[in-house]
């Protein structure tokens, strides 16, 4: 008996325990201002989806709301006159859509909103144009509320609501063979918040190219009935699946804790699973891909274990990335929570990793987007040149800092290499600042968000060092995870920090990097020693001015003229180094136009090296960072020598042909 | 039935072992021809290669930068480069849309040369150029014949491949049907290119063998083609990977090699030369054999 009670005494402290540490792993990891239950039902034919979507939705601010708004985002694929299409001038990733038939158009509509009393408020709706106006989008639709929303109350609304895929343009939309991608394809409430000047109101912008994500974090309760045939993929966790009997299939999603939702469809999906810790990773590929898929996963796995080393750890249960078939290739490249979709090809060769680069960068997309939820619209360099830089950091590391992104008979380029030069190749890398709306980036958004970004942070820590640069981005990240920073969120955070650890001022590297549009160049410009002669002149000996006409000394006066050739400012180091081998490094703050550095002494400088470590990766040439009087005849004899052999070869293969 | 298949088998490979090396030791009695080609084109090759030397020198001579490229390529130092220098190279570019078109018409003169001792079993240069002058005219039509029947190869191959392939990125379920039908349109292509060069051939060694008019050339070289097809493809199947091995063999040489020291490069240099000069001894080999089909 007395064992009997120490048994169910130990049970009931376990199922406390348990139960405790259940309620610890459930407990919600943002603020989960929306709750959305949704029951889809696909009509793979006619490429529409039917939907119920009940949302709860918290007036978590100070103010009583009369409007909410949301994001109607497929209706940018309804005609030509959306605001997406007009600034895509009708060409989105190279397919010309004014050419396109009547099935090939999406659109969204919503048929009934009930209130949590049934009453339908669908009179309440209309489209709005808060950006520019224009009448033909209805990208955004504000809902009027008959009753007032309280701080703190929570508003019940049961939406029905059908949406028409197009034919894929910008990843949304359906391809053959019953492929489907279903992204931005409900209504969603935008973000009511504080903007710069402490005001409340909507964050709810139109639809630009290059400018998707900003909401709540929320739940989705996903229930989607589809053709048996079919196989589905999609944000959070699967919970379940039943067999209707009548050819359909219902299958269950929970994603929690996530801004976004995001669902694929394809009957020829090949499945591979693994487990990297507490991550599900799901691996959806055409079969014609097959061949690829471990190193997709490998790619998953590498991105999970250093982001997880250097950043913080991964929220989500779950990853699933997504291979469109060929014919779907526009809908990859892209970034949903926990789901994410990429491209590849048939039999790709290993030595080009565009493949591993692009699951990378996709996934980091999970820690800066999805889980530090910043405003792709109004700051898309808080994601993407967050994630250029990891993704470059990411591919050096597994693959070599040289050779990371392909390494193709000799020619190579590491993945940070290829960053760098989509900024420094741009034809004008003036054009503009970065951080601004991705609506007013009309051209090298790539080249400026991305890489000028990337190579921002780079800078930084080149200039901290990579431990402190990772103390600082851990601190960034658990600061921030399931909020949503701003600009100067982050520039605050980072000075802050960077003063307290390193002594450093970031504040002007952020002003100059991010609301400026000055380059960084610095270059040595020349090099002279000149021997001195002493003892010229009159000198005085006792009463008496005696002349001496002097002699050469063994002293020798040496100059080095660094020059600052660009707009940007920074500290630098500039390594010298003299005849006898000897080396010393000299500190420059970076800010006038022109710093000489003068030596006197026996040894002569021979060289002279600004950054010799690639400290300031922003600097648009490198090639003149040094300067050398014995300059390196044999790389020119080389490349001279296979010039002269490379043009033989085509005068060999011309005149054979003849 | 079967001894005998094993004996004209037999009989076949030796044939064509005997043509290769023939062939092979022709190249080698030729050799004053190939040297000769070999400096014309190295004459052309080295101003070029002169005002990369001062290209490089005058932009980037100075820059410590020399020193990451020396053991091989780097696409930072190459793009920096380009990005600040590039308009210095434009003149080389220049240069070589000129040069190569004009050694095209020149490559007409040194075939006609090379043919000829070839075919006549002469080896001196003034016989090289003798037939150079003489079978120029006759080459330069047969080498627009070719040029003509290479367009309409690459229409008949290449129009329907694009017709049937569509827009791949809508029309193809998979990419595995386009790799698959570029690797057959490819070698179909190819095939028909190697046998349309073995034509023309023909018609040039007509011209050479009878001394006749372009026309009968054609005709005669149009009869030996159908004639001896097949053999004659063997010969230039072989050649053409001879040819591959020799690139495969010099890269696996060449590449590990970098340019650590003076004597390194120097070794470079000569490899290369040597490799150029294989290349032009192999051709006169392949008239050569081809000759003897």
């Amino acid at each position: 008996m007395r064992i009997m009670g120490r048994w169910v005494f130990i049970s009931i402290i376990l199922v406390i325990f348990s139960l405790q540490s259940r309620s610890q792993d459930q407990s919600p990891k943002s603020d989960r201002i929306a709750h959305y239950k949704m029951d889809v039902t696909l009509d793979h034919d006619a490429k529409k989806a039917k939907c119920r979507q009940q949302l709860k939705w918290i007036n978590k601010s100070p103010d009583t709301l009369s409007e909410m708004r949301f994001y109607m985002y497929l209706n940018a694929f309804k005609n030509l006159e959306t605001t997406f299409l007009k600034n895509s001038r009708g060409n989105v990733f190279g397919q010309d859509i004014s050419e396109r038939g009547e099935e090939s158009w999406g659109w969204i509509e919503i048929n009934r909103i009930n209130s949590k009393s049934g009453a339908d408020w669908a009179d309440g709706l209309k489209y709005i144009q808060p950006n520019d106006g224009n009448a033909q989008d209805q990208s955004v639709i504000s809902l009027a509320l008959p009753e007032p929303l309280l701080p703190g109350d929570t508003i019940g609304l049961d939406i029905y609501f059908l949406a028409k895929m197009p034919q894929i343009i910008a990843r949304a939309g359906y391809s053959k063979d019953d492929y489907f991608l279903f992204v931005h394809w409900f209504p969603q409430p935008g973000v009511y918040e504080q903007d710069v000047n402490g005001n409340w109101g909507w964050n709810c912008h139109q639809f630009f190219p290059g400018t998707e994500f900003y909401a709540d974090f929320g739940v989705y309760e996903f229930n989607v009935t589809v053709s048996d045939h079919l196989i589905i993929g999609a944000s959070g966790v699967k919970t379940g699946e039943l067999n209707n009997g009548d050819g359909t299939k219902t299958i269950q999603y929970l994603a929690e804790d996530v801004i976004d939702f995001a669902w694929v469809a394809y009957p020829f999906f090949e499945e591979y699973n693994i487990k990297w810790n507490h991550v599900d990773i799901r691996l959806l590929i055409p079969p014609e891909h097959c061949m690829l898929k471990d190193r997709y996963l490998t790619a998953a796995v590498q991105g999970l274990e250093y982001m997880t080393e250097h950043v913080g750890d991964y929220p989500y249960p779950s990853l699933t990335i997504v291979d469109p078939p060929l014919h779907a290739l526009r809908s990859g490249l892209m970034e949903y929570p926990m789901l994410i979709t990429c491209g590849s090809f048939y039999r790709m060769p290993d030595n080009i990793r565009t493949l591993e680069s692009l699951v990378i960068h996709e996934f980091v997309h999970q820690y800066f987007m999805a889980t530090v939820a910043t405003n792709e619209k109004e700051e898309a360099w808080m994601d993407e040149g967050f994630v250029t830089y990891y993704e470059d950091k990411i591919m050096d590391h597994y693959y070599g800092e040289n050779c990371s992104l392909y390494d193709v008979l000799g020619y190579q380029s590491g993945n940070s290499e290829n960053s760098r030069q989509e900024y420094t190749q741009l034809p004008n890398p003036s054009i503009g600042t970065i951080a601004r709306p991705g609506w007013e980036i009309k051209t090298g958004y790539k080249g400026l968000v991305y890489s000028k970004t990337a190579g921002m942070l780079r800078t930084i820590e080149g200039l901290m060092g990579s431990d402190v640069m990772d103390e600082m981005m851990q601190l960034y990240y658990e600061t921030w995870k399931f909020k949503h920073p701003k600009g100067p969120d982050f520039i605050q955070l980072a000075s802050t920090f960077a003063k307290a650890k390193s002594n450093l001022d970031l504040n002007p590297i952020f002003e100059q990097c991010l609301y400026g549009t000055e380059l960084s160049d610095y270059a040595v410009r020349s090099i002279s020693n000149e021997q001195l002669i002493r003892d010229v002149g009159l000198f005085d000996d006792g009463d008496e001015k005696v002349f001496k006409d002097g002699y050469q000394s063994e002293m020798i006066h040496s100059q080095v003229v660094c020059d600052r050739l660009g707009g940007l400012v920074f500290p630098l180091e500039i390594e010298i180094t003299f005849s006898d081998g000897s080396k010393i490094t000299e500190l420059w703050s970076g800010e006038e136009r022109r710093k000489v550095f003068e030596y006197e002494g026996e040894k002569r400088v021979v060289s002279a090296h600004i950054d010799p470590h690639r400290k300031i990766y922003l600097d648009v040439n490198f090639n003149n960072n040094s300067y050398t009087l014995r300059p390196n005849k044999k790389p020119m004899l080389k490349y001279t020598a296979k010039a002269i052999h490379w043009l033989q070869n085509v005068l060999q293969f011309s005149s054979f042909i003849m | 039935m079967v001894a005998k298949c094993i004996t004209i088998q037999f009989i076949h490979n030796v044939i064509m072992i005997e043509r290769i090396t023939h062939g092979f030791a022709e190249g080698w009695k030729q050799r004053k021809v190939v040297l000769l080609v070999y400096f014309i084109q190295l004459v052309i090759a080295v101003p070029i290669g002169i005002q990369v030397y001062q290209v490089i020198e005058a932009s980037i001579g100075d820059s410590m930068s020399l020193d990451i490229i020396q053991d091989g390529f780097n696409r930072t130092v190459v793009e920096d480069f380009l990005n600040f220098h590039g308009a210095s190279i434009t003149p080389l570019l220049g240069t070589f849309r000129y040069v190569v078109p004009m050694f095209l018409v020149l490559s007409i003169f040194l075939h006609a040369g090379m043919l000829g001792n070839v075919i006549k079993s002469q080896r001196r240069i003034a016989d090289f150029f003798k037939s150079g002058v003489k079978h120029f005219k006759h080459f330069l039509i047969f080498d627009l014949i070719f040029f003509l029947l290479f367009i309409l190869w690459t229409i008949i191959v290449w129009i329907p491949f694009l017709i049937w392939m569509g827009n791949p990125l809508e029309d193809l379920s998979s990419e595995r049907v386009l790799v698959i039908g570029i690797a057959i349109a490819g070698s179909i292509y190819l095939v028909g290119l190697s046998l349309l060069w073995i034509l023309t051939y023909n018609m040039k060694i007509s011209d050479i063998r009878d001394k006749i008019s372009w026309i009968k050339s054609v005709k005669r070289g149009w009869g030996l083609w159908k004639k001896s097809i097949s053999s004659q493809w063997i010969v230039f199947i072989i050649y053409a990977l001879l040819h591959l091995l020799a690139i495969v063999f010099y890269m696996a040489i060449t590449d590990p090699i970098g340019a650590g020291s003076m004597w390194l490069i120097v070794f470079v240099m000569l490899l290369q030369q040597m490799f150029s000069l294989f290349r032009i001894g192999l051709r006169i080999a392949l008239f050569k054999s081809l000759s003897l089909t």
